[in-house]
Formats: structure tokens, sequence, C-alpha cells
């Protein structure tokens, strides 16, 4: 590999386009100083008539799949035909040149002289050709697998006075599908990471040595390009792309969506960076900036960046506008504060960072999500506004439980709806936890087969302050659990079985976590009766360890709380517990200290824990001595 | 073996090992009210015992112009205390109590040996202004009164 930077198209004739037929098969006129690329061009004249130049493949082959880029001028563009009437068209023929399709490209009323890049998907071309135009057919239209000839036609129904040549025909070339017209290789010089000027000027379209025709700066400072680019490569060596405050902007072409776009692709044995944009701060507090545009008002540009071998892959502070598949799920990519408009998908599953970046106009319909993940952790203070269908869409491997950071969904529609702001096709059960500025409110959910998702807002404090008096006291046992309503178990009835010292508990979507405690009572059998640390087995069922030998199953009506507090206050008199509430929940429980001196009468506890602002308690005890 | 509490039926047990034998024969064992509430205290202090309802209250020693008045253990319904089922006999001290009244039944004779330093009696609680209620200070004036209106309305008629 060199540290280069390569046109990938595969070239059609020689540079000065020498040996072109002329639209009948026959050879065509001579070269001509007239170029754009090389030293000289090949041309003819057409005067009150309508012809052309071919490039002659000698066979007929199977170019589906290839995008044409051809260099064309005319110097009497006044007195061509309009677009609509194919003033200039691009023909493709197949074995003979009387068997052939064309689509009209420019006329005197949009064309004002001087070389000219078409690029047209030959595809494309033929099914415009060979449905509502502007184009048409000859004999018989050939398959673009079947095509021997491509070239430019004019018609000039103006008189040209002279004897002098007034259509040319430069270099040409054809991209087969998947392939990267412009490859971005190894470092600038062996030690610099390139730039989006570097490219444009290993294409300069005004030296006669390269006027690739795929990208170039416009007058207004924004850059064109015309194919789709490739960063790194698959090798042992170095590979850097870095770039601040540039704007590019894909050409409006007849070519079909996801042909433009941009790939970065690594190897383990080396590295690849890219870059777009600076970034300030770090983890969930960082910020992108300069990072300059992406954009597309016509066909919709892919961007894949999840080669798991490339080291990094950046985009900060960018506008990413009128994408169509963006996948973004690999560790090593980072896309913060990025405006991304009008795009129509991304993946960011287990994306290293998809932070602060707004969503707007999302290219999607009904039912269609705009980001598929696994896990919404991976999207962080991010916003999104409605165009239709979903924000997120929640896909297998199903993540249990998640968490969504400061995402806000604007304009979503409700629960159950095609609209709604998330879609949980994880094909299980989802918990998502909302925490700064998430609201439950703004996260509606539709859930696929088999999904089920709970909302639980965001984490709250839950305090006990004990007092003497004024004074606070310390090492006071509190223990709090759950009973009335409320989201988390509240004397729920359960069924126990034993095995040797382990009790199983039979307690339907209990929804809670090994290690959790629990305060089970109810059974018959005192031995079962108590707080107990729990492991989760099931989601219906969990275990803990028993003293003794109650009999099994056990008898009496045994209920299972969620404990939330079970410690001992500090010299603060506090003891605080935080957690997310998926409602407010009715709480009980006791404050005690009765074994060091000086010993208090128990004192109760009894509230309702705010799911949005906790809840703070105090219990004053009243000395026993 | 310590007193031990079952909370689903609200026995608390006292075994007879915990009392120290204060005659041989018969057999009496002297049982301390005071430290069987530091005991079961001590019981509600743990995380096992915490949730359940209070077994008792309690009032400690006060005094009052000069007198030390007894503490007071007073076990709240519906928990029951049974001593170790044997013959003999147990003699509380400590502190005034109310275990011959929540005390399960068996061969166990309880000698309560409260004090009652300060008798309630109906007559003299207040207030009494105005009060007639029965059994009163309030309703013994009013008949008083009564009374003497009716023996004095006798003898003017004479």
């Amino acid at each position: 590999m060199a540290d280069s930077i390569v046109d990938g198209r595969t070239s059609l004739t020689t540079n000065d386009a020498t040996g072109l037929d002329d639209h009948t098969g026959a050879p065509a006129g001579s070269n001509n100083l007239t170029r754009v690329e090389g030293a000289n061009s090949q041309s003819v004249k057409e005067s009150m008539s309508v012809g052309g130049l071919l490039f002659d493949n000698g066979t007929a082959v199977d170019w589906s799949g290839n995008v044409f880029y051809l260099w064309w001028n005319n110097t009497t563009p006044g007195l061509m035909d309009t677009l609509a009437s194919g003033g200039v068209r691009l023909r493709f023929c197949g074995n003979t040149v009387t068997d052939w399709f064309e689509i009209y490209i420019a006329g005197s009323d949009t064309y004002s002289g001087g070389f000219t890049m078409t690029v047209a998907d030959i595809d494309e071309a033929r099914a415009q050709a060979t449905g509502a135009g502007p184009g048409g057919v000859g004999g018989t239209a050939p398959a673009t697998t079947a095509i021997r000839y491509v070239g430019i036609v004019w018609d000039v129904p103006g008189n040209v006075p002279g004897n002098v040549d007034n259509c040319y025909l430069d270099a040409m070339w054809r991209l087969p599908a998947n392939t990267p017209g412009i490859r971005v290789e190894g470092l600038n010089g062996g030690s610099s990471d390139w730039t989006w000027q570097d490219i444009v000027d290993a294409a300069d379209v005004k030296d006669v040595n390269k006027a690739w025709g795929t990208i170039e700066r416009l007058k207004n400072g924004t850059i064109s390009v015309n194919t789709p680019v490739r960063f790194g490569v698959a090798d042992s060596d170095g590979h850097g792309f870095a770039d601040t405050n540039e704007n590019v902007g894909w050409e409006d072409a007849l070519v079909p969506d996801g042909f433009y776009g941009i790939e970065v692709i690594g190897d383990a044995a080396g590295t690849t960076d890219f870059v777009l944009g600076l970034k300030s701060g770090t983890g969930d507090d960082a910020t992108g900036s300069q990072g300059g545009s992406i954009t597309s008002g016509g066909p919709r540009w892919f961007l894949t960046l999840n080669d798991a071998d490339v080291d990094s892959a950046q985009l900060y502070g960018m506008t990413l506008a009128g994408a169509g598949v963006m996948v973004l799920d690999d560790p090593a990519i980072e896309v913060i504060s990025c405006i991304i408009l009008d795009c129509s998908s991304a993946l960011v599953s287990n994306a290293g960072d998809f932070l602060r970046n707004t969503i707007v106009a999302a290219a999607t319909a009904d039912g269609v999500a705009f980001i598929t993940t696994d896990d919404l952790t991976d999207i962080v203070f991010c916003s999104f506004s409605f165009s239709d269908g979903h924000g997120v869409e929640l896909t297998t491997p199903r993540v249990a439980s998640q968490a969504s950071k400061g995402n806000r969904f604007t304009g979503y529609g409700t629960d159950t709806s095609n609209d709604a702001a998330i879609y949980n096709n994880s094909a299980g059960a989802v918990t998502v936890t909302l925490s700064d500025g998430a609201t439950s409110g703004e996260h509606t959910v539709r859930e696929g087969a088999s999904a089920s998702t709970l909302i639980v807002s965001g984490a709250v404090t839950h305090t006990v302050t004990v007092l003497d008096g004024v004074t606070p006291v310390e090492s006071v046992r509190v223990l709090v659990w759950c009973t009335g309503t409320g989201g988390f178990p509240s004397e729920d009835p359960i069924s126990i079985t034993r095995s040797g010292a382990t009790a199983t508990v039979d307690h339907t979507a209990h929804g809670m976590a090994t290690s959790d405690e629990v305060r089970i009572e109810g059974a018959a059998e005192q031995e079962y009766n108590g707080i107990f640390t729990i492991a989760v087995t099931g989601v219906d069922d969990y275990t803990y360890t028993v003293s003794g030998s109650p009999a099994t199953p056990a008898t009496g009506s045994p209920t299972s709380s969620l404990v939330l507090i079970n410690g001992l206050t500090n010299a603060s008199g506090v003891i605080a517990d935080t957690r997310s509430y998926p409602s407010n929940q009715d709480i009980t429980g006791r404050a005690v200290k009765g074994t060091s001196s000086p010993v208090y009468v128990p004192g109760d506890i009894t509230g309702t824990v705010d799911s949005a602002a906790g809840l703070p308690v105090t219990v004053p005890l009243v000395r026993d001595e | 073996m310590a007193i031990d509490v079952d909370w689903v039926s609200g026995l608390i047990t006292i075994p007879k090992a915990d009392m120290s034998v204060v005659q041989v024969s018969p057999e009496i064992r002297e049982f301390d009210v005071e430290q069987f509430h530091q005991d079961l205290r001590a019981i509600h202090a743990s995380v096992q015992g915490a949730p359940y309802p209070r077994t008792h209250t309690h009032k400690a020693e006060s005094v009052l112009s000069g007198v030390t008045y007894a503490r007071i253990v007073e076990i709240i319904p519906p928990y029951t205390v049974e001593f170790e089922d044997d013959q003999y006999g147990v003699q509380a001290f400590g502190a005034n109590h109310n275990l011959l009244d929540v005390k399960v039944a068996n061969q166990v004779s309880l000698l309560v040996q409260n004090s009652a330093g300060l008798v309630r009696v109906n007559p003299w609680e207040n207030p009494q202004a105005g009060n007639t209620e029965p059994d009163t200070m309030g309703e013994l004036l009013d008949d008083a009164a009564t009374k003497s209106r009716q023996a004095a309305a006798l003898a003017a008629s004479k």
C-alpha cells in the first residue's frame, strides 16, 4: 500500500479517448486538442444532425450495476436542441449500434458550454429510457447485461458554420457496484492525516494530468463529490483522515440510493483512524464541534463505519443530511453533537458514543424506526423530533435492563401506535430506566411480538433521618419494605417449596434481581418468614436460604415484599436508598435501637415514595431506659 | 436457650433454665421482668424482629416527690407468654407487669408480686366539678345535694 489517494474507477478508453466510433459504428473523427484530460479528446461535427461518439468494447458484456463517467463538451450549445428534446444524450448500445437506449442529459436550455462530467448508473438509465424518460430507445433496447457501446449523442438542429468539430468526448470510466471511486490510503507523506483538500488536489479537475471529475471544490467553498469514497486499507499499515469545517455534498446524478457514501475499513494488524470535527470533554459530558457537513439533496448516501478493525471513527459536531443507511455499531465509533437531518436509518448497537445528537425529519414511515439498537443505553442525551414512524427500535439480542439518559422524544405518537417513540422488537421483556431529564411521557412504546416494556422513571432517593429530639441517632437499625400500592412487590402472594436449606419461591413477574432483599411473611412455618437475600433463578422464581427443616411446601398464606432499606444510620442519623421506581410506592418500616445505650422505643415509618421526587422521612425516637 | 418469639402465633416462650431456682421444694424460680423487657427489645432491634408489631410496652422507673415508682412492662395482645411447662412456680420481680393476663395456662404457677403504689379509685378521678358521671365524686356530691334538698323540703312541709 502506498500513501496515496487513488482513482478507483475502471477506464474505458485511453486518456485521449482514441479509437471511438461515431454513432453509426464507423471510426470517429480526429483527435482534438480541446480536452479536459490527457493530451487530446475525440471530436466530431454535428450540424443539423443527430450523432455522436461511442466507445466500442468489442463485445457485449455485462455492465449491469456499473456507474459510467464521461467527460464531454460542445462548442455550439446555442445550436443544440433543448434538454426535453434531447440536446445531449447518454447512449448505451447492444451488440449493434442500432439497438440502443439513451437518456437526455443536457440541452441548449441547461448547458452553456465547456467540458462536463456526466455520471449515470446504467440500470437507472435503462429504466428511465424505457420508462417515462426523458430518453428513448432505438431498435431493441439492450439489456444492461449485454452492452458493447457507450457514448454521447448530440442533437444539433442548428447550422454550424465552417469545417470545425463541435462535439467532443474525452476520458470515460465505469465503476462497478460496491466499488469505491476514490480510495484514501495510508497517510499524507507517510506521516500526516489526509484531508478533504488533499482529495480535491489529487483529483484536480483543472490539471489535465488528473481531472478525475469525481470531486471538486466549488466556487462557494463546498466540495462536490460524485463517487463513493473509501478510507483505509485492510493491511498492516497506518491510515488516517482528519478534517474540520469542510462542507461536502454528493452530486445529484442518475445513481441509485446507496451508491454514494463513505466507508472506513481497517485491519487488525494496522491502524485506521477517521475523524471529522473536534471533541471536548469526556464521557457523557463530551461535546463535538467543527465537523462540517456531509449532505445530499438527491440520492441517499451510506455511512459505514463499523469495521471491527477500524481503530477510531469519530464524527463531532457535524451535520449529516440526506443519508440512507448509517452503520455505526462498533465500539470504536463516536458520533457526538451531530445534527442528523432527513436520514433513513442508523444502526448504533454497541456504538462507543452516540451522544448529544439531534435527529430531525427522519426519512421513516409508519412503524419504521430511524435508529435500531439492542440497547437504548447506547443513545445518550439525544433529541428526536417526530417526522413519521418510531425514533428507536429495540432489537435482538434482547437487553433486559436498559437506560435512557437524557433522551428526548418530541411529537411522537401514543403507546401502541406506529408512531410511538420506541418500538420494542426484542421479543422479550425490557425495562428502560430514565434519567437526566428523560421523561416517561415522551417514552411512548409500541410492543412487538412477545415483547413488553417497562418504562421506569429516573432514580430518586428515599431518605430516613432518625432523631432523638433534634439530635441525630447513629447506629439505628432501619428496615423499610414495600406495602400497599406501587410498582414493586408488595405483599405479593407466593408459594414456597424447600429442598435442603434452599427455599424456592414462585413469585409471578417479581421483577427483582439477585441480591435484592425480600420480606417473607404469612407462612405458617416460621422458618420461611423473615428478611432474606434472594438469588433470582427466573422471571417468576428466586431462592433464599432457610434455616431448619420446615414442611414443604409452605402452608398458610405467604407473601413477599421488596425490602428497600435494611441498614444502620450514619453519624448524621441518616440512611438512604436511591433507585428508580416504576410508580409511586407505598412503604412501611421500623427504626429500632435496642441493644446498646441509649436504647429507644421502636419508631414506625410509613409513607409513599414519589417516583419523581423520592421521599424524605424523619423518625423521632423516644428513649426507653 | 433463650427467649423465643413465634411471630406466626404470637407466642413468647420462656425457657425454665433461664430462671434461677430460689426454692428447691416445692420448686420456685425467679423471673426478672426487666431483663425480659430487655431481651424482647433486643429481639425487636434485630433484622428478623424489626418488622413485627411490638410485643410489649415499657415504662421506666420514675421518681415522684422523692418516691421511686417501679417500671411497668405490659405485654400487648395478641402476644402470649408461656413459661416452659413443668411443675414449678415462678416468682416475678423487677417490674410491675401483666404476665398473668397473657400467660398460657399450664402447670406453672405465677407469683405476680406487683406493687400497687398508686391505686386508681373511680370517685377520686378528676375533673370533679360538674361531673355527675356514675361512680364519680361529682355524682356523690350531686346525690348528697339532692338528698339534702329533699330533706329540707320534707322538713318544711311538716
